[in-house]
């Protein structure tokens, strides 16, 4: 049974459609990259994926269940964990602290058990906190767990939020543009995170514009344009499809008239 | 009724009598301002603004009052009581109000606010602009603080759990707390409906200590003056607020002088709070684990 | 009179009677739609619920009387005089609560609690300034006589009251769709975050709003001041449940849905203090409020987004 299946997805605005009729199909293991020219829909549809966005049509199914009506905690419960562009971590919070809310949904103590500090709650939250440090470790950021989270740099913010995700043991994971600001060396050690990440048995589903790191780590790749699925197979065949290559052209010729008047 | 020996004034030493009979109330008022600002506290934690809680305090206080002298009721079935009808309205408001944008929260609270001093004062059973006399003051000084130390241990202990990440996370940004599981509609009605039971208790005991109560007391101004107990303190910690709540009840003690003007200062207080302090006075926040 | 199609209350009363209670409704009613016409501007354009809005409506109703009573102006100086006033008041003290959290792009609740506690900080301020208690305008300030214009009674405020709720009404409409400044107002409120491409300076268009919402509410304050024939300093306060029944019930932002429903809570409030009992007008207006909440919380009349959290 495939993990992840978006039948008819669509989401439409005013005068504008984002997702248009996107048939996604995502089977357990292994890492899968949704890849196309800014405007393509790639965030939207990590947004109807992971419920912040109501489709308009369509469904979507996690692991043979239909989630399409679930609100977003629900799914995140169900095993759809996530990362956002614009990165959103906790800045108030701890390091730690941030990874431990990412549990949020595996944690179980009843407001009791947690008033009176039963020992249910005690060791849950103990087995939280050595689960948190272990998820702070795969991404290397053990030794920050107690610094306040906007005091991190930049690509250890990006880190943190992978952890974070990861803290849900999630059965998908989607990572939104993992690699976006980060310099050559840091993208290559991202690399080999998804890739320990993915190893380890969580599917991970990726939106990514360098191509580089789409074109390695991927085992699959879907394609949109302007909201709708133009291609999708392997890397290589990827690369020498024609629309897909027109797609990115046309894009940037476009770019390049616009800049051209402005 | 309580057993004697509970009773304070059995313990106290005669030389401390006069000063409790000369400040008796203000004690009081410390206690019952203390578990108000924590009824804020709980709502502002979880990233809302409710100025309901004069109006639950309120109904707390009518209900709990009426329970008394209508019902005859003794005062230990009253205070746990006194919170159902707060609930109830606190219900009736959060669940339609808390799945949109948090201004409708507060526009409806204030609503109920303004509706329900109207109520108090055309509604005969409430007793009408006199308000209603002679109620038995059955609420010690122990019970209020033992009360207030209740909910602040409580706040703290549910405060560093998941529970209390789930909160802040979601005061800092909801759409990634949802994304972590966090069910942000049902915290958001939970915190609501325990700063209902924090007021309506808080409205029983200040009912049943001050022999009155009147359709002003639960209106726009006492409704403004807890939402600035919590910006004052802040809402790092559950003791922030009650601090802020102690320092606005003793300033007007201090400076008689300005009573005209102790909303004014209230006010600002506020507009004072946001622009330039929004930490409050005691900016540190608590560990959010257990372990 | 079955044909009205009212409830069996309304049934018993003779025709006259209720007609003479849908004008008072309306002509109520309008003062509603006139105050609730500036809050829901205000939040439209600067998506800010902004409470001081309610002291405006205090402040023109003491101008009024300080003009009328110490100036001894006529109530048509009064009127126009105050409105202005109120105006620039709202234009300061947006200025100094406002600015700063709009520049910061502070979340919306920052802005209301600054406003909150701004208002009562105003309230208080008059209060301790002019004292508590009621007061009253000149007497033979308008004339106490009515007309009876097809057997029902309508009293020269009455009159004022129309016209000058209709003129602001049409100046307003007229300012915002057949003018190039009403046209910016309207893109900023569509997309705030495309107003400074159009070349839309934020700080002007508060100003400017602050002023037109200062009037409304000022001139409302004035009015129903001379309706009812008592001004004091909390009296903004009561009148912001009205403010916040109609623009929920009108849908926020929405200036056609505030015109419709302030006239239908002036009307629904007459008949409810007119049929079942006075005590209750404050009681059916929040009941409203809530149950739109609950079934339609868009408004009544709109159809476009509701802003989910």
């Amino acid at each position: 049974m495939n993990l992840l299946e978006t039948c008819g997805l669509t989401r439409r605005y005013a005068g504008l459609v984002a997702v248009d009729h996107v048939d996604l199909v995502v089977p357990r293991g292994g890492i899968h990259a949704v890849i196309g020219p800014n405007g393509a829909g790639k965030t939207t549809l990590f947004n109807l994926i992971s419920g912040l966005v109501v489709p308009s049509e369509g469904s979507i199914h996690l692991a043979g269940q239909d989630v399409t009506a679930r609100p977003t905690h629900v799914r995140a419960a169900l095993g759809i964990g996530r990362t956002f562009q614009n990165i959103r971590i906790f800045g108030e919070m701890s390091v730690l602290e941030n990874v431990l809310t990412g549990a949020h949904a595996r944690l179980r103590a009843s407001l009791v058990s947690i008033a009176l500090r039963l020992p249910g709650f005690r060791s849950e939250e103990r087995q939280a906190v050595a689960a948190a440090r272990e998820a702070l470790a795969l991404v290397g950021l053990s030794e920050r767990a107690a610094q306040p989270a906007s005091s991190l740099p930049y690509g250890d913010q990006r880190r943190l939020e992978i952890a974070r995700a990861m803290a849900g043991q999630p059965l998908l994971l989607l990572l939104d543009e993992p690699a976006a600001g980060m310099n050559p060396a840091e993208t290559t050690a991202l690399a080999g995170l998804v890739r320990r990440i993915a190893d380890a048995g969580t599917t991970v589903l990726l939106v990514e514009h360098d191509m580089g790191f789409v074109m390695s780590l991927s085992d699959h790749i879907t394609v949109l344009n302007f909201g709708r699925k133009i291609f999708e197979g392997k890397p290589a065949a990827v690369r020498s499809e024609p629309a897909v290559v027109e797609a990115y052209l046309g894009a940037r010729l476009a770019a390049k008239l616009r800049a051209a008047h402005a | 009724m309580m057993p004697a020996w509970l009773a304070s004034d059995w313990t106290i030493p005669a030389g401390l009598d006069d000063f409790l009979w000369t400040y008796g109330h203000l004690i009081n008022s410390l206690g019952i301002n203390g578990l108000l600002a924590l009824s804020m506290y709980v709502v502002l934690a979880v990233g809302q603004l409710s100025l309901g809680q004069a109006a639950f305090m309120g109904l707390g206080a009518y209900s709990s009052v009426l329970m008394t002298l209508t019902l005859k009721l003794p005062f230990y079935v009253v205070l746990p009581a006194s919170c159902l009808v707060p609930v109830l309205f606190a219900l009736a408001v959060g669940v339609p109000t808390l799945r949109l944008s948090g201004v409708y929260l507060a526009i409806a609270t204030i609503g109920l606010g303004e509706v329900l001093r109207a109520l108090y004062l055309n509604v005969d059973v409430f007793g009408g602009a006199l308000g209603i006399n002679g109620i038995p003051e059955r609420a010690q000084t122990w019970m209020i603080f033992g009360m207030l130390i209740l909910a602040l241990l409580g706040l703290w202990l549910v405060g560093r759990s998941r529970i209390g990440r789930a909160m802040e996370a979601m005061r800092e940004d909801a759409t990634a707390a949802a994304v972590m599981g966090v069910n942000v509609p049902g915290y958001q009605l939970g915190a609501l409906v325990a700063s209902a039971v924090l007021a309506g208790i808080a409205g029983c005991l200040s009912a049943h200590q001050s022999s009155f109560i009147g359709p002003n007391e639960y209106g726009f101004e006492p409704a403004v003056t807890i939402l600035s107990f919590a910006l004052l303190g802040g809402i790092g910690t559950p003791v922030a607020p009650v601090v802020g709540a102690w320092i606005l009840t003793l300033l007007p003690e201090l400076l008689r002088g300005f009573s005209d003007l102790r909303l004014v200062f209230n006010g600002l207080i506020i507009v004072v709070a946001v622009l330039f302090l929004p930490h409050g006075l005691l900016g540190w926040r608590m560990r959010r684990r257990a372990a | 009179m079955h044909d009205l199609r009212a409830g069996p209350y309304l049934c018993l009363v003779p025709r006259t009677m209720l007609a003479q209670q849908l004008v008072n409704g309306v002509l109520l009613g309008a003062t509603y739609a006139l105050f609730a016409l500036g809050f829901t501007l205000t939040f439209g354009v600067l998506r800010v619920v902004n409470l001081t809005y309610g002291f405006y409506f205090t402040a023109g109703a003491f101008l009024a009387l300080w003009l009328t009573r110490h100036l001894g102006a006529p109530i048509w100086v009064a009127l126009p005089v105050a409105s202005v006033g109120a105006g620039l008041i709202a234009v300061v003290i947006d200025f100094l609560l406002l600015t700063r959290l709009r520049r910061k792009n502070a979340p919306e609740l920052a802005s209301l609690m600054v406003t909150i506690g701004g208002v009562l900080a105003l309230y208080a301020g008059m209060t301790a300034w002019v004292g508590p208690d009621v007061q009253r305008l000149p007497p033979g300030l308008i004339s106490a006589e009515a007309y009876d214009i097809a057997g029902l009674r309508i009293t020269q405020a009455q009159i004022l009251i129309l016209v000058a709720t209709a003129v602001l009404v049409a100046a307003l409409l007229f300012l915002l769709r057949g003018t190039r400044l009403g046209l910016a107002l309207r893109a900023m409120a569509e997309r705030p975050d495309a107003a400074g491409l159009m070349g839309i300076n934020t700080g002007r268009a508060a100003a400017l709003v602050s002023f037109l919402s200062g009037l409304l509410a000022g001139a409302g304050g004035v009015l129903i001041g001379l309706n009812f024939n008592a001004i004091q300093p909390f009296m903004g306060e009561s009148m912001m449940l009205r403010g916040f029944v109609v623009i929920i019930v009108g849908g926020l932002g929405d200036i056609r849905g505030a015109l419709i429903a302030g006239l239908l809570l002036g009307v629904l409030e007459v008949l409810t203090a007119g049929y079942l009992a006075s005590s209750l007008k404050e009681a059916v207006a929040f009941m409203i409020l809530v149950a739109v909440l609950w079934t339609r919380p868009q408004g009544l009349f709109g159809t476009s987004t509701v802003r989910r959290a």
